[in-house]
């Protein structure tokens, strides 16, 4: 019977089982298959039982309806055959690595030149271009006893580094060079370090399978669920994983202020108005994110930075220029309508809700009655105050305040239905519709929560306020660049109305839009982010710039509201920025994976990403970075272990409210034997008195009158 | 004050301070049993069709699903949550675990020394019925009874299977509250 691969032919240079199988199917659709064995056959014609030698039931059951021929391909004849077989093929299908079909002189070339119609099939473990190709050269040189170190990205904000054949005993320096922008707003410079990966709720139905070794097994919303989790040790056995740090840094300009809001830190001034910073205790645990924050002194403080970093007859430049100051700015007029996202999931149980709560209400009470609002609340379910946005009169901002006093932190993260109910598109006419996000961003399911945004933002902004002391810091930026808004962190209870008063001056402000940029005299210039965001109170444009051509000025164009806005800058090379190459090359791949997310078609976003990547030596979703040690350290009779290593709970975090299995017992059996026990002392004591007594009255009685 | 008055005052507080600490112990248990009558009317009100029917005025859960054993003689209301506040009405279901009797697992915590006491008397093979406001009543069999710690045990929510997990602290005579270790009473849907 025909069947709908009639007339196909296929040149089978498979063993073992997977190829075989696949061929077989071929086979079974009506294909001509022909196999190809080596003198001594394919591998599985002798695994046991078998009736007659050289036929395994497995090899019988993965190779019927083929047709067999025996080449030793290492033989130059062989290899004629082989492609002469291939000319008159339609597909070549082989399971060995790539590597190994290019020593046998059979690579794609090659066959190709034979016929260049030939469909060449390879499947092999991992890929050769993929986020998994480093894994081979790893998985190899583990298997081989040798020491090797991988480190792959999981998310932008979390890197898995992988390690193997560690001796028994031994200690491991790992080390890793990253680089990272700066942030500049209200004047002042943020280096945000953080050091724990706290644990994220994973959405959606679980899968069969492990990718990782983490707490989650993957879900249909989290694929690699497994991946990002890794395993928490629980706080009543004491942190791990302590950190020391040592920073020098180099501001450029004389500061006004230093300070660190989460660490206790030593600064000792350097010559060339250079410091360096040392925590004051020898180590902490890597339980929170480390900040750095300096104030360049009064006068000082820069209009405009432009970097540059020559690379053969390229250059790399990064440029930072910042808007005129509030005086020169009306404050905005138009009415708001305001949501309020309130996370109060289990994650956020402790420090972190009252923080959230105490940032809500300085905001509520900031509201003008001209304004509209409502507090959207999220854990696993959904609920808000009102069912759509109220005017801020007093009763309804009492009513606010009773609610959100009322809401306890506990339960899951379903921030998607959340976030689709403050994005509902019920944007009135004539109001500027903002929503504020509140969270730590403990979640898996970003890519879920970004597209959303994308999709469903119409004319509302979303700014988002980061949490606790490890908030997700790339949900916040990303969700808030997406949003066209921005974002803040609160860490500690004290930096509550600091942040808070530093957003409403953003919130209450005009922004920045449709900014242009011109650079007369380098029109080949890529510029990244490309389209500029829009800007908010205190914050500069940064962008980043590859072009041949350096520019000498800068004209930036934009609107604060229906007002045109137009900046000149001359730019004056400033230091040489090293690294510029590399920060450029970043950018440059999150404009490509957005736009996959916009709908480009995916492998050619892939190939885009690995070619800027592998230039760039960086590790992205594609790319990973591996390093082998050609001498081998384990003899190949030793076992090899594999585990995770734990992490932290972040700081302030409560496990139970997280992982909790609930607490299953109450206080009363302690209460009835405490009670008891006092009791029976009560009584001992009372009979002692007695009998003390009656002792007194005999006494009495013996020396009476 | 001469020593006998001094011994005298002793024992008053001491057997104030007792009575006071089996009081409050009995009030525990005294609650734990009054607020179940009290649940079954919010019940009722439930399954009119009344959603997060509240016990009493002041309440900050509501009833979720009525759970008993019949082998047991159990018959319990299960609030929402599994705060310390909830725990002492009754049994708390938690958040974000499945509703029970449909697809997922359904995490049902209570206190050994109170509601879950008969756990330590359940068998495997042991039927429970638990009834939920828009779901069929749901028949379950014991399948697995272990003790984990809670500091490292992760309870792995199922896929398509309906299944119902009972939580209570481990052991069920421990006089300390507080301990790690927690007692799993792991049921399957015995589908009719």
């Amino acid at each position: 019977m025909p069947g709908p691969l009639d007339g196909v032919r296929v040149l089978d240079l498979t063993t073992v089982v997977m190829g075989p199988f696949a061929t077989q199917i071929l086979a079974d659709f009506g294909a001509d298959v022909v196999k190809v064995e080596p003198p001594e056959g394919d591998i599985m014609r002798q695994v046991w039982p078998f009736r007659s030698q050289g036929m395994g039931h497995i090899y019988l059951n993965a190779n019927r309806n083929k047709r067999g021929i025996v080449l030793d391909l290492k033989r130059p004849e062989a290899r004629e055959a082989c492609l002469a077989l291939a000319k008159r093929a339609d597909v070549l299908v082989y399971n060995i690595r790539p590597q190994a079909m290019a020593r046998l002189k059979l690579g794609y070339e090659e066959v190709k030149a034979a016929n260049p119609r030939i469909i060449y099939v390879g499947a092999f473990g991992y890929s050769q271009r993929g986020p998994y190709a480093a894994k081979a050269a790893y998985d190899q040189a583990k298997q081989e006893g040798k020491r090797a170190s991988l480190v792959e990205q999981e998310r932008p904000n979390i890197f898995t580094t992988s390690i193997a054949n560690i001796p028994p005993g031994a200690t491991i320096a790992v080390e890793i060079e990253y680089q990272q922008a700066v942030r500049y707003d209200a004047g002042r410079f943020r280096l945000r370090f953080p050091m724990v990966v706290g644990p994220r709720y994973i959405p959606g139905a679980p899968a069969a399978t492990m990718s990782g070794s983490g707490w989650a097994p993957d879900t249909d919303a989290v694929p690699d669920a497994s991946r990002i989790t890794p395993p928490v040790e629980h706080p009543g056995r004491g942190s791990i994983n302590p950190v020391s740090l040592r920073i020098e840094l180099d501001p450029g300009v004389p500061l006004a202020g230093l300070e660190s809001p989460y660490h206790k830190i030593h600064i000792t001034p350097l010559s060339a108005g250079r410091y360096e910073i040392t925590l004051e205790q020898m180590s902490v645990p890597a339980d929170r994110d480390f900040e750095l924050v300096w104030q360049p002194a009064a006068g000082v403080a820069p209009e405009a930075a432009f970097l540059i970093s020559p690379q053969g007859d390229e250059v790399f430049a990064l440029l930072m220029v910042l808007p005129p100051g509030p005086t020169a700015l009306e404050r905005l007029r138009v009415p708001r309508e305001v949501v309020f996202v309130l996370d109060n999931s289990g994650s956020m149980s402790g420090a972190s809700i009252e923080q959230a709560k105490a940032a809500l209400r300085l905001a509520l009470v900031r509201l003008r009655p001209a304004d509209t609002f409502n507090v959207v609340r999220f854990n696993h379910r959904t609920d808000s105050l009102f069912l759509g946005a109220q005017p801020a009169s007093p009763q309804n901002v009492q009513a606010a305040e009773r609610y959100v006093g009322g809401i306890r932190a506990e339960g899951g993260t379903e921030m998607l239905p959340a976030l689709l109910r403050a994005l509902d598109g019920q944007e009135q006419q004539g109001r500027l519709r903002q929503v504020i996000f509140l969270t730590d961003g403990a979640v898996g399911n970003e890519a879920q929560l970004f597209r959303a945004i994308r999709e469903r933002l119409g004319s509302s902004r979303l700014f988002t306020i980061g949490i606790g002391s490890a908030p997700n810091s790339h949900f916040m930026r990303e969700a808030a660049r997406l949003g066209r808004g921005s974002f803040t962190y609160i860490g500690s209870p004290a930096e509550v109305q600091q942040k808070m008063v530093a957003l409403f001056r953003k919130l209450e402000s005009p922004a920045l839009t449709d900014v242009q940029l011109e650079l007369p005299g380098a029109g080949d210039a890529e510029v990244l982010p490309s389209p500029i965001p829009d800007l908010y109170l205190g914050e500069p444009v940064v962008v980043t710039l590859r072009t041949r051509l350096e520019p000498s000025r800068a004209v930036l164009r934009g609107r604060f509201g229906s007002t045109p806005w137009e900046h000149e800058v001359s730019l004056h090379r400033g230091a040489d920025g090293a690294g510029l190459a590399a920060h450029w090359a970043r950018a440059k791949i999150a404009a490509l994976l957005d736009q996959r997310r916009s709908g480009a078609p995916d492998e050619a976003i892939r190939h885009a990403v690995i070619d800027v990547a592998l230039t760039h030596h960086l590790v992205s979703p594609y790319t990973s970075l591996v390093a082998v040690d050609v001498t081998p350290v384990r003899p190949g009779d030793a076992g090899l272990h594999t585990h995770a290593l734990k992490t932290n709970l972040p700081a302030g975090w409560d496990y139970d409210a997280v992982f909790g299995l609930g607490q299953g017992v109450t206080a009363g059996p302690l209460h009835v034997v405490l009670g008891v026990c006092v009791l029976l002392l009560a009584v001992a004591l009372h009979v002692g008195l007695r009998r003390d007594v009656a002792f007194a009255l005999g006494r009495r009685g013996r020396h009476g009158p | 004050m001469d020593r006998r008055t001094l011994r005298i005052a002793a024992v008053t507080l001491l057997a104030g301070v007792g009575l006071w600490q089996v009081g409050q112990g009995a009030w525990i248990y005294v609650k734990a049993r009054l607020a179940q009558h009290l649940l079954h009317r919010a019940w009722a009100l439930t399954l009119g069709g009344e959603s997060e029917a509240k016990p009493w005025p002041w309440a900050d859960t509501w009833p979720v699903a009525r759970l008993q054993v019949p082998a047991h003689g159990v018959d319990l209301i299960v609030l929402a949550g599994v705060s310390g506040r909830v725990l002492a009405f009754g049994p708390g279901h938690a958040p974000g675990s499945a509703v029970p009797g449909a697809p997922g697992t359904a995490i049902v915590t209570g206190h050994r020394d109170t509601h879950f006491r008969f756990l330590e008397r359940v068998k495997p093979g042991d039927e429970i019925v638990v009834e939920a406001p828009g779901q069929p009543r749901s028949r379950f069999r014991v399948r697995e009874l272990t003790v984990v710690d809670s500091r490292t045990a992760v309870i792995r929510s199922g896929e398509d299977t309906v299944n119902l997990v009972l939580l209570t602290c481990y052991p069920f005579d421990a006089v300390r509250p507080g301990g790690p270790l927690r007692y799993v009473v792991t049921a399957h849907a015995s589908g009719e």
